[in-house]
C-alpha cells in the first residue's frame, strides 16, 4: 500500500524533508529543453545545464514527498549559483519549510533549498515563496 | 568573461521572446512534475482567482535565464544570484518578453534588473540578478 504524500500547506514551519537525491539524466535535461525552447546553452560550456532546470528536477523530486496544493502558485524565487552544474551529475536536494504564515485565506510558505555534489558542496541554494488558497479544514 | 554587448549602466539585456501556449504549458507540467490543475485543466482554472489556465512560474522564469545565458555565457550558472518576484501570471496566448537591463558594474559584479512583459506591458516577473565578471 502507498502512502499519499502530505499536502505542502499541511506542513509547518521547520519540516524538513529527507534529502532527495537526483541525477541531471540526458533525457530529462532535453526534455525539459524542448520544453523551454532553451537553445542558447553551448553558451553556457559544454554540458553545463541552465540552473532553472536543476531547480525544476529538484522541485520535481520533492513532489514525491509533499504534493502542491491545487491553486498553488509561485509568489517568488531566490537562487544562487556556486558553481556550474554538468549533464550527469549526482546530486542531493536538501528542503525545508523556512516560513509558512496564512494570510488573509492564503497560505504563505518559503521552501528553502540546498543543494550538494557528491563530495557535499553547495552548488546551488534558492528559496521559493509559494503562496495557495486556504481551505477547510477536514 | 566574453559578452555581446557593453557591461554598462543602463546596456540591455538580449530580449527573449516567446508565445506561451497550453500545449507548452502542458509539455512543461509534465517534465517538471508540477501537475497542478491550475496550470492543465481550464474548468478547474476558472473558478480560482485567475479565472483561466496560468503558466508556470518557472516555465516564465525560464526565458529570463535564456536571457541571462545569452548576456554572460558561464558566468551566470559559475557565480549568478537571481531574485524575483511574480507579479502576474502568463497565460495561453500571450506573448512574453524576458530581459532587463545592467544597472550598476561594481566591485567585480554586474548587477541587473530584470523582468517579463506580456505583450501588454504588463510586469508578469521582476526582480536583480547579480553576475561575476571576473
Amino acid at each position: 500500500m502507498t502512502r499519499e504524500a502530505p499536502s505542502l500547506d499541511r506542513l509547518p514551519k521547520g519540516h524538513r524533508f529527507d534529502p532527495v537525491p537526483f541525477r541531471l539524466e540526458d533525457e530529462w535535461v532535453d526534455a525539459y529543453l524542448a520544453a523551454v525552447e532553451d537553445q542558447t546553452t553551448p553558451k553556457l560550456g559544454e554540458g553545463v545545464v541552465p540552473p532553472l532546470a536543476t531547480i525544476a528536477m529538484a522541485v520535481r523530486a520533492l513532489l514525491h514527498q509533499a504534493r502542491l496544493p491545487a491553486g498553488a502558485v509561485h509568489l517568488g524565487q531566490e537562487l544562487r549559483c556556486r558553481r556550474p552544474l554538468c549533464r550527469g551529475e549526482e546530486l542531493v536536494a536538501e528542503m525545508a519549510i523556512s516560513s509558512h504564515t496564512v494570510r488573509q485565506g492564503w497560505h504563505f510558505i518559503q521552501v528553502a533549498m540546498v543543494i550538494k555534489d557528491r563530495q557535499g558542496e553547495e552548488v546551488l541554494t534558492g528559496e521559493a515563496i509559494l503562496i495557495s488558497p486556504q481551505r477547510e479544514e477536514a | 568573461m566574453r559578452q555581446d554587448f557593453p557591461l554598462t549602466p543602463e546596456a540591455g539585456l538580449p530580449p527573449v521572446e516567446r508565445q506561451i501556449s497550453q500545449e507548452k504549458i502542458l509539455r512543461y507540467a509534465h517534465v517538471s512534475g508540477d501537475l497542478n490543475p491550475l496550470h492543465i485543466d481550464p474548468e478547474f482554472a476558472s473558478r480560482t482567482p485567475f479565472g483561466g489556465v496560468v503558466a508556470h512560474g518557472l516555465l516564465t522564469l525560464a526565458y529570463l535565464s535564456e536571457s541571462l545565458t545569452q548576456a554572460f555565457g558561464k558566468a551566470w550558472p559559475a557565480g549568478g544570484r537571481l531574485r524575483v518576484r511574480f507579479r502576474a501570471p502568463a497565460r495561453p496566448g500571450d506573448i512574453v518578453t524576458a530581459g532587463g537591463r545592467i544597472t550598476a558594474v561594481e566591485g567585480g559584479v554586474v548587477r541587473c534588473a530584470v523582468e517579463v512583459r506580456n505583450q501588454r506591458g504588463e510586469v508578469l516577473i521582476s526582480g536583480e540578478a547579480e553576475i561575476p565578471i571576473s
